[in-house]
């Protein structure tokens, strides 16, 4: 643990060291234990969509923003944390419906019962027939009720933390028998604190029994105190912290904080905080990033010193990527991948990992040329995947981690990876090919065997995660096979790559056509890891996202371009 | 000639042939299941040998794409051909062999699975004991005879077997049960008198029937209704509105014996039953989030005795008289559990054909990389 808070100490760019403490104070939420860091972040990212607010020509961290939003309400309530840009909602709130903008609650105050009637008129209609300005008037709503919650998350929004409270619920307990007066006092106290229960986000205080695993609010444990139980240790330290914030009193902040970390668990959080401080997934895409530039540079000019910075580049790169996903997984006790954005994660990963294997045989330049994009693009398409908020969630009863269950999700996420890679090999080598004028056959032979290689790896990952996942669902519910359409994309894939091994022993394709159907896997990889979910039918159903959607037929319609590129005969005659 | 006919049959062109179509199917019938659910497209797509257009026109479907049986024969023919043919048993090729035999082990299993494969659901109350399981796609028409007081005799026609017109038979019990009409998916109310016109005993006369086109999703099962007149030479007993939507019993009783009639979905009884002490539904701290659900339940055997405790869970089922119970689904506030029970004696041909192709994968990787490490040691 040490080690943990001398990492911690260096990587603290806060200017205030008491940040780094704030960040570490333990909640719960969720069903989850975290940092206030990690649900300070989500909380801007699911109000915001971005993990930061420049205001007053600053930039106030997550945890800063919180920590307003929570305490000093009066100023977090100019902050423009609210996005619209539907054009109906923005005549509603009487701005001009041209301009998408970022609204503060100070704006919005007035139109709240017409928002909030809007919102429930929408929680009426099923959640599949909804229409874009119904889905945006639920969301804005729903980010404006969870900010109010915030703000009675502590104690009731504009009082700050009542200590008279605390010495009326004191007299109370003592009295033996109560007077008319003081039952009055009574209900009233259960009223307050029966509103702060219900409105709370997040659990703060951790179970005075030690068996239990459920985390208390404020509202919770003031009420049951309040009908006899014992006064929780912490109430009056996160009280006295609060009231100290909200008077800017620095050094009273610091001893309540340094209070605090002795009476919670802190030591539980620890490894988050880090993985939090370093963003190690951050770096690595502009890692990636540079060793991408570098590589395009190697291949006009400066070959040798541009490889050697390469490789650094991305040795650095993926070590980074491989300390988050290494912390993820001991943080979460879960195989690296559980959700969609770990699937991302480590599709980057492995495709990086075995690029660079590729580039150690290969040496023609497009094992850094894969691997410094595939890992940049795999962890920006991950970070939109975090939208919804936490990405270390619980998971549901079915998806409790076994041994057929984590290999299952493993194996075929690096069947992706790989087909991802063959298909991306293809894709810079048919542009390769399209620029420049010198025919090379035996490079082109040598790019036609590394793409030949790495589907031959796609399709024994494929295949083998394809038959895992059937022996997980039969020890599951019994049936092997349920052409679930999550199932018919991974065996569309397998029979894909198959269908490219045939062709090729049976001479019926040649490097050009290697390439357009290796291009071919990469539409096929993207309809069967994310194109599935937006059916709405089986298991993986996410509903329809139009965003998302957008995105997912761009994509698909340029790799259509790529393989027309290939089927041209001016590139044909190019190969003997 | 036969022989040339049969070499062909193990050509590569129709392996890829095969390939390409069975991928398009897929991608077909996943779209389907967007309109339809997952168990109908299963059925018009995977599980049928044409895939079938029925046009407004004609009176009869139209073939006009291959079907999962189909292709997966015309797969499984050409690799057997290939097999003959073409592969080489010798120590190189025993793990393309391996693999090969394995896959068709695998087109063999899911063929089977479709064709013998039962599943149904088990819905067991607390402290309640059940041996039954209901199929919620398919009816049946049910005539339980209660005179004896030790059993009840169960006679079950299923409703796909109906029509209207069709007249049952019961010489022991002494009368015959006609269907007057059949409707496949209708709306009920309760209006009083409305129904008199069609039925004239149970509750038949106060429910308004108004038919509607089948439901296409999972979710939704049709509600089906049945008339049935029960006579015999002496005239008629009455005609009744059946239906799986009514739960009330609905009995007659003629020369002292005491008769019920049902619609409802199609039950399979076991020799063994279950009872259920305890459903244990937990959720993560603070939240709605399954973590686990559980069924302790006490298992009986066929006569009755107790045979054990089991506690069944997600992930852990019961194995039990060559059946599978799962924990499926919950419901009545954690104190019904259902299972899915699951009849397949295919089981564990899937298992079989995996650890071929994984054994095979294995030879045939390492042999491949012995290749690769000669020839980089040249």
């Amino acid at each position: 643990m040490k080690l943990l808070l001398c990492c911690l100490l260096f990587f603290s760019f806060d200017h205030a060291p008491d940040f780094l403490k704030i960040k570490s104070l333990p909640v719960q939420h969720e069903g989850r234990v975290k940092p206030l860091d990690t649900l300070a972040r989500n909380s801007l990212l699911l109000l915001r969509g971005k993990q930061s607010l420049t205001w007053e020509e600053k930039q106030l961290s997550p945890i800063e923003c919180l920590l307003d939003i929570m305490i000093l309400s009066d100023k977090a309530d100019q902050y423009p944390l609210f996005r619209v840009d539907h054009p109906d909602i923005l005549a509603l709130i009487h701005q001009n419906p041209d301009e998408a903008q970022f609204f503060a609650l100070a704006d919005l105050r007035v139109y709240f019962e017409v928002l909030r009637g809007q919102a429930s008129k929408v929680l009426g209609v099923p959640a599949g027939d909804r229409d874009a300005y119904q889905e945006a008037v639920l969301s804005l709503w729903t980010k404006i009720d969870y900010y109010l919650r915030l703000q009675n998350t502590l104690f009731i929004e504009g009082e700050g933390f009542q200590e008279k409270d605390l010495v009326a619920i004191d007299q109370l307990q003592k009295a033996k028998e109560l007077s008319p007066q003081q039952l009055e006092i009574k209900k009233w106290l259960l009223a307050r604190y029966e509103y702060m229960d219900s409105a709370a986000v997040f659990s703060i205080l951790p179970p005075l029994d030690p068996e239990s695993q459920e985390w208390s609010t404020i509202g919770h444990s003031l009420k049951s105190a309040l009908e006899g139980g014992e006064l929780h240790p912490a109430i009056l330290s996160y009280g006295r912290f609060v009231n100290a914030y909200r008077q800017h009193d620095t050094l009273a902040i610091s001893y309540f904080i340094d209070d605090l970390h002795t009476k919670t668990p802190v030591h539980l959080v620890q490894k988050e905080v880090l993985f939090n401080q370093v963003e190690p997934f951050y770096l690595s895409i502009i890692l990636y990033i540079l060793a991408f530039l570098c590589t395009i540079i190697s291949w006009v000019k400066w070959e040798l010193p541009c490889r050697r910075l390469c490789l650094i580049l991305l040795v650095s790169a993926l070590s980074l990527h491989s300390f988050g996903l290494v912390m993820r997984m001991w943080i979460e006790g879960r195989p690296p991948v559980t959700n969609l954005y770990s699937s991302a994660v480590f599709v980057g990963w492995g495709a990086v990992f075995l690029s660079l294997f590729l580039e150690k045989i290969y040496k023609n330049g497009f094992g850094f040329l894969s691997a410094s994009a595939l890992g940049s693009i795999t962890l920006v398409v991950a970070h939109h995947l975090a939208g919804e908020g936490d990405t270390m969630e619980m998971m549901r009863a079915v998806l409790n981690s076994n041994f057929w269950l984590s290999t299952h999700v493993v194996t075929i996420t690096i069947g992706y990876s790989t087909t991802l890679l063959a298909g991306f090999i293809a894709l810079s080598f048919i542009l390769k090919e399209s620029v420049t004028s010198v025919v090379d056959s035996r490079s082109q032979r040598s790019v036609a065997s590394m793409v030949y290689a790495v589907i031959c790896f796609s399709t024994l990952f494929s295949f083998v995660g394809t038959v895992l996942g059937g022996i997980w669902a039969d020890q599951s519910w019994g049936r092997f096979w349920g052409w679930d359409p999550k199932e018919n994309g991974a065996l569309i894939l397998v029979l894909w790559n198959v269908l490219i091994l045939h062709a090729r022993w049976g001479k019926m394709i040649r490097i050009p056509g290697l390439m357009m159907l290796a291009v071919g896997g990469n539409i096929v990889t993207s309809f069967s890891w994310f194109g599935v979910n937006m059916l709405g039918v089986g298991l993986h159903s996410y509903g329809f996202m139009n965003g998302a959607f957008t995105t997912l037929a761009l994509f698909m319609f340029s790799q259509v371009l790529f393989i027309l590129l290939a089927a041209t005969p001016r590139f044909r005659r190019r190969f003997s | 000639m036969m022989h040339k006919f049969a070499r062909s049959l193990a050509s590569l062109k129709i392996t890829i042939f095969s390939l390409c179509c069975t991928i398009i199917l897929i991608l077909l019938g996943t779209f389907e299941q967007v309109f339809t659910g997952i168990f109908q497209a299963q059925e018009l797509y995977f599980r049928s040998f044409f895939v079938h257009w029925h046009p407004e026109a004609l009176s009869w479907p139209v073939p006009c794409f291959l079907g999962g049986y189909s292709l997966g024969i015309i797969l499984f023919v050409n690799l057997l051909a290939a097999f003959i043919f073409r592969f080489k048993f010798t120590k190189k090729g025993m793990g393309l062999c391996l693999i090969h035999i394995g896959l068709l082990l695998l087109i063999l299993g899911e063929i089977a699975t479709g064709l013998f494969a039962e599943e149904s659901q088990m819905m067991v109350h607390e402290n309640q004991v059940t041996n039954y399981s209901e199929n919620f796609h398919l009816l049946e028409l049910a005539l339980i005879d209660q005179s004896s007081e030790e059993y009840d005799e169960v006679s079950v026609i299923p409703y796909q077997q109906l029509y209207s017109g069709k007249t049952i038979e019961f010489p022991r019990l002494g009368w015959k049960v006609t269907i007057k009409a059949l409707v496949k998916n209708a709306k009920l109310s309760l209006k009083e008198g409305v129904g008199q016109r069609f039925a004239n005993r149970g509750i038949g006369p106060n429910i308004a029937v108004s038919p509607q086109a089948p439901f296409k999703k999972d979710e939704q099962t049709n509600v089906s209704v049945a008339y049935v007149e029960v006579h015999n030479e002496a005239g008629s007993l009455g005609t009744w509105l059946l239906s799986n939507a009514i739960e009330e019993e609905q009995t007659f009783e003629y020369q002292g014996k005491l008769c019920s009639l049902t619609l409802r979905p199609r039950r399979s009884y076991f020799p063994f039953s279950l009872e259920l002490l305890d459903f244990v539904h937990l959720r993560h701290p603070g939240t709605d989030i399954p973590e686990e659900f559980s069924s302790q339940v006490q298992l009986y055997d066929a006569n009755g005795e107790s045979e054990r405790q089991v506690l069944i869970s997600m992930n852990r089922p019961l194995r039990y008289d060559g059946k599978v119970l799962y924990q499926a689904s919950f419901g009545d506030q954690d104190t019904l559990s259902v299972l899915q029970v699951v009849d397949n004696p295919s089981l564990y041909l899937p298992y079989i054909a995996s650890t071929c192709v994984a054994v095979g994968l294995l030879i045939q990787f390492i042999s491949s990389f012995q290749q690769y490490k000669r020839r980089r040691n040249k």
